[in-house]
């Protein structure tokens, strides 16, 4: 298999810095520093085609590049906040290997001349701020860290915060607000954080993912890089892979595969006796789509699922099978929505939980006709209309869920309640 | 020149300044766009999403108008099906858990959400979960009451707090659905400002403590008139019922002054206008007891008592006091009716600082007049000076400018205070003295400045804010506190002359009352100008003063000492022109009804001189009369009566006596007053 991320994944303790160095870690960052100015850095990634890890792919290297020259202090703020119902995939790089994450953090802060790293943390990954924290702490010993590093005027600090749990902290400005001691909103853009972000500063703001890429795009260049993956996305992608399926957990895929070989030959399959009845592949945020033989040959890839209607996200699969209630499985995903959104903005404050209320009725028995209609239509007045894309996440699965099971609504309209057995029906 | 772009909104093309935002175009140009967020003074937070169009280019969809500049070119339609379905969606959303009991809601009449909700809304609610419900009203501190379940959160209070009056008090809790407005551990919302947030907010959620539930917004005509309560002059609507009732104050919106906000105590203290305990007629002391009388009998025994003592001891033991809260008009015939019916020179305002002045204080004095600034100057200072001042206390709203002036505009605050004030915070730089000591310190600055020694500290800021222009000084001329206040004036007048050699310098002061300035101008000073005190005249230990006339001045009150009220009881005429009966005007022999600032027209000048209109507003109580009115028709009762029926007649004698105004022509004052010609942009 293919694998950059988690190439040494399974290397005893090499979470530990000595480990880490014996498989090559840090020579990227050695290089970056000794050898290359922060631009040819940007320029590498550019070439590379990576592009943003955290949902959006935006290109890595573009982004950097809009930093403005000569207004100090930048920054650099890494997003590990990973809320995204069915991903997980940031949690195990960071609590496998932290070196690889701090030293794409450190080049990264290079190439845009930031001396200080902000590693957001998700508020409930107490342990991982364990881990990050003496991982820190060993690069700070071992000279990877802090000041006139290798011998160069470069001087590069990580601070590592943890939240206080928001999925609206994983928005990108709202990360922001919260790192700065603030409750977490979305701000109004522009400025863009590029101009302005933390503490009012030029900030590049990366996911774990993205960054984790970096050393290894630095080591051994961009070609190399895009011996990886599809044309259009390059590199490989941690796929995080839920549900009723044999060996759950993150798998590193070549961009491109398809998504049979990430469900039956990795995840193992679903377990005995259950079907593939849809799968959402992006997180909860991405919409759901049916288990059809055609969805099953998709490949692994943002254009591959832009294709199919629905989106890559942060590669996060949830598996739902035949014996699942649809409904349900929306409910969860709803009311998940309505509690996260923040409140800043009208359509998605007011509009989730309606949304999550009326497909709970719904399932409860209580649903009429009518309520499909405006389902959609609260969808199409939140769709395009909120402030941040937390509102657009809201409604992606109730089109999608109306779209491909609009039996199941009916039926369950029509019963005065929900045809599954209640137990057998709970998603995770 | 600013650059112009041009753009095309509903098929209607023109041309706006660059970077202006698009809502605020369409608003120039009549186009309705409903909003809720976004406010004038508090820029964009985007948050409502009621004001969105549709941008040609734009794959996004529907844009907010509030937060994009216009661009050249840009191509806009708030009226296409995509923005009507929008508009449609968005109210549909904020009446889903809005009470709809508009009927018995403050706001009903003048509410945001229900002309937009009826102008742009979909017009019935599809809405069937039940509403959020919420503990009503809470008291949010002790001037206000939040209702939540009225709040559509657009952010308004919480940006005034934060952003305006940066107290930072009103907040947001809890999140999605269930966010609320509320303060930070429930303390208490506490500030000299809170008014405004009842006026910002767009629909009935906050609500005046004072004032809830007293009107119905359609009983209410609003008029405009200027805030009696401080020389900073706010702009004001008086809101009246049945037109004679005094309801509210609301600000009005002068960007030269006010920049649309009151203090708590301008937008608050009007039921005095209404009181009951008014004058309401002449009233003649018989024995202890007062007993109303018509007019003709009031002047009579005044015209009488007054021609015998000036007959046995000469006018000049006649004085008259004259608050600065009376109007211009006022003071003018004030001063008139004293030196040209009477005959006499012993004039003065009260309250006033009590100086001494000899040839430098008053030199001082016309300095810092000369140097006399426009508020709005501050917003392009470099430097601003706060000197022995503490505006938050004096002319409140003066502080929100200041804080402007930091936040907006980059000016350096450098406070100079012997104690902490509310603004020390925002300060870049501050000095401080020992009580009472600000002639030593101005003194200090000076000789820094001027090349002499000074402690190190006060060397610092002046070399670093004082070197570079333009710098804005504001002190308080009441110098409340200050050991040699005749020290202190002369060193503030020539530090400020001293700083005008070396850069643009304008002075601000903080002054006593609404009107303190004008009566300085009209001179309402006795012979001798500042070093003389009328008050002390006829206050003093051997005063040969026989007659006063007291208008609107509380000197019993002011002056407390057993000795005030003995003198005053002791006059053979004490006339008292009231509002009420003051402690002074109970000493009196008789009481003159006067009417208040929004019984009668006339004009204010404020601490940047700008002359501004107040108006009759309501009718007086009784047969209560404006004081120059009522000086004018006992002149009638005299051999040299004055000659005035309209306010614009005194006004007229006002630009042939005072030069300073002479360019301003009553008629022509425009509804945000105006400063002299000569002074303009100074
Ligand atoms: C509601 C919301 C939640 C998000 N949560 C995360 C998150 O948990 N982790 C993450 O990396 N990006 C998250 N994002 C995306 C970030 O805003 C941002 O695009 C990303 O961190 C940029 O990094 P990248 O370019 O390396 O992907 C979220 C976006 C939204 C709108
Ligand atoms: S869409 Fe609006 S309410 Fe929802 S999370 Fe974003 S800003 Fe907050
Ligand atoms: S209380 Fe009023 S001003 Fe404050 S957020 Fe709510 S609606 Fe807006
Ligand atoms: S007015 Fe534009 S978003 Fe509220």
């Amino acid at each position: 298999m293919d694998r950059i991320l988690f190439k040494h994944v399974d290397v005893p303790d090499i979470n530990r810095l000595p480990v880490y160095v014996e498989n090559g870690g840090y020579s990227g960052l050695r290089k970056a520093l000794t050898e290359m100015q922060p631009e040819e850095v940007t320029q590498v990634v550019m070439d590379s085609g990576l592009a943003g890890r955290g949902g959006a792919a935006f290109p890595t290297g573009r982004k950097w590049s809009f930093i403005p020259k000569g207004v100090l202090p930048t920054y650099l703020a890494v997003n590990a906040d990973e809320s995204e119902p069915g991903a997980f995939k940031d949690r195990e790089l960071m609590e496998r290997n932290p070196h690889q994450l701090l030293e794409g953090v450190a080049i990264s802060a290079y190439a845009v001349r930031a001396e200080k790293a902000f590693i957001y943390i998700r508020g409930e990954f107490l342990y991982i701020e364990e881990i990050l924290n003496a991982a820190v702490a060993e690069a700070y010993a071992g000279g990877y860290l802090g000041t006139n590093l290798f011998g160069t005027a470069t001087s590069i600090d990580i601070v590592i915060h943890r939240g206080a749990g928001a999925y609206i902290c994983g928005e990108e400005s709202a990360m922001l607000d919260s790192l700065e001691g603030y409750r977490g909103f979305p701000r109004l853009k522009p400025p863009f954080p590029a101009v302005k972000g933390a503490y009012g500063q030029p900030t590049v703001i990366n996911n774990v993912e993205t960054l984790a890429n970096v050393s290894h795009i630095v080591n051994n260049g961009a070609e190399w890089f895009r011996s990886f993956g599809t044309e259009k996305s390059p590199g490989t992608k941690i796929c995080s892979v839920s549900g009723p399926v044999n060996r759950p957990g993150n798998y590193e895929v070549n961009m491109g595969t398809p998504f049979r070989t990430l469900l039956e030959d990795m995840a193992g399959g679903l377990v005995e006796g259950k079907k593939l009845k849809a799968y959402i592949p992006g997180g909860a945020s991405a919409p759901m789509l049916p288990g059809t033989e055609a969805n099953m040959e998709i490949p692994l890839s943002y254009e591959g699922y832009a294709a199919a209607g629905s989106a890559f996200g942060s590669a996060s699969f949830i598996i739902i099978p035949d014996d699942a209630c649809i409904i349900r499985a929306q409910l969860r995903i709803s009311e998940f929505f309505a509690h996260e959104s923040c409140g800043k903005c009208i359509p998605c404050r007011e509009g989730t939980p309606w949304l999550a209320k009326t497909v709970r009725r719904i399932e409860n028995g209580e649903g009429r006709q009518e309520d499909l209609p405006l389902l959609l239509d609260i969808c199409d007045n939140i769709l395009g209309r909120a402030f941040c894309p937390l509102g657009d996440f809201a409604t992606s699965n109730i089109v999608a869920s109306i779209k491909y099971f609009y039996d199941e609504y009916e039926q369950h309209i029509l019963q005065r309640g929900c045809p599954y057995h209640s137990a057998a029906s709970a998603v995770a | 020149m600013q650059d112009l772009v041009s753009i095309t909104v509903d098929g209607q093309t023109w041309q706006v300044p660059k970077g202006t935002l698009l809502w605020e175009a369409c608003k120039s140009q009549g186009i309705d766009i409903p909003i809720f967020c976004y406010h004038t003074k508090l820029g964009p937070v985007g948050a409502c999403r009621t004001c969105l169009v549709e941008i040609e280019g734009m794959s996004k969809g529907p844009t907010t108008a509030c937060s994009t500049p216009v661009a050249d070119g840009m191509v806009v339609s708030t009226r296409s099906p995509v923005v009507a379905k929008a508009q449609r969606g968005i109210f549909d959303f904020l009446l889903a858990n809005h009470p709809l009991d508009c009927p018995i809601c403050d706001r009903g009449g003048e509410c945001p959400l229900q002309d937009q909700s009826f102008a742009y809304g979909p017009g019935t609610s599809r809405y069937i979960e039940p509403k959020r419900h919420h503990v009503k009203p809470i008291v949010l501190g002790p001037t206000i009451a939040l209702d939540r379940e009225r709040c559509v959160l657009c952010w308004r209070c919480v940006r005034f707090t934060a952003e305006i009056a940066e107290d930072k008090s009103i907040i947001l809790l809890d999140r999605g659905e269930h966010t609320v407005v509320g303060t930070f551990q429930d303390e208490p919302y506490v500030s000299n400002f809170s008014g405004n947030v009842v006026e910002l907010c767009p629909v009935g959620a906050l609500t005046s403590r004072k004032q809830r539930f007293n009107f119905r917004p359609w009983e209410l005509q609003n008029r405009p008139s200027v805030c009696p309560h401080c020389a900073f002059g706010c702009n004001l609507n008086v809101s009246i019922r049945k037109n004679d009732e005094v309801i509210r104050f609301l600000s009005r919106d002068n960007p030269e002054v006010d920049d649309s906000w009151l203090c708590d105590r301008g937008r608050y203290d009007y039921e005095f206008v209404n009181s009951p305990d008014r004058v309401t007629a002449p009233m003649l002391r018989r024995g202890d007891a007062f007993v109303q009388v018509p007019w003709d009998e009031a002047f009579q025994f005044i015209a009488g008592r007054l021609a015998t003592v000036v007959e046995e001891s000469g006018p000049d033991t006649v004085v008259g006091v004259a608050s600065p809260r009376l109007t211009n008009e006022d003071l003018f015939v004030f001063k008139r009716f004293m030196n040209a019916v009477v005959g006499s020179v012993q004039v003065d305002h009260f309250p006033r600082p009590q100086l001494e002045l000899a040839g430098d204080g008053e030199t001082a004095l016309e300095t810092l007049n000369s140097l006399n600034a426009s508020i709005s100057s501050l917003d392009e200072a470099r430097t601003i000076v706060l000197l022995g001042a503490d505006p938050s206390l004096r002319e409140p709203v003066m502080e929100l400018r200041l804080r402007k002036a930091v936040n907006k505009h980059g000016a350096r605050l450098v406070v100079i205070n012997s104690d902490e004030i509310p603004l020390t915070g925002k300060a870049e730089a501050r000095l401080t003295y020992p009580a009472g000591r600000l002639a030593d310190m101005a003194h200090s600055l000076l000789s820094s400045l001027t090349g002499g020694d000074a402690p190190e500290d006060v060397g610092n800021v002046v070399a670093t804010y004082l070197t570079e222009g333009p710098v804005a000084i504001v002190y308080d001329d009441r110098l409340d506190g200050v050991t040699d206040k005749n020290g202190a004036l002369v060193a503030i007048g020539d530090l400020a002359a001293a700083l005008g050699e070396r850069v643009s310098v304008g002075v601000l002061p903080l002054l006593d009352a609404a009107n303190s300035l004008g009566a300085r101008d009209l001179g309402v000073l006795p012979l001798g100008g500042w070093g003389g005190s009328a008050v002390d005249r006829l206050l003093g230990p051997d005063s040969q003063v026989r007659a006063a006339f007291v208008l609107g001045a509380n000197l019993a009150r002011d002056i407390p000492a057993p000795e005030t009220d003995r003198r005053l009881e002791q006059l053979d005429l004490l006339v008292v022109n009231e509002l009420f009966l003051t402690e002074t005007a109970r000493l009196a022999d008789v009481v003159l009804p006067a009417a208040s600032f929004a019984e009668k027209l006339g004009t204010f000048t404020n601490s940047e001189r700008r002359i501004q209109m107040v108006r009759n507003i309501v009718p007086t109580p009784g047969v209560a009369r404006a004081d120059w009115e009522i000086l004018v028709d006992l002149s009638q009762y005299t051999d040299r009566p004055l000659d005035y029926a309209l306010p614009q007649q005194v006004w007229e004698d006002i630009r042939r006596d005072v030069p300073v105004y002479s360019s301003i022509s009553y008629d022509t004052i425009p509804p945000q007053g105006v400063r002299p010609a000569s002074l303009q942009r100074a």
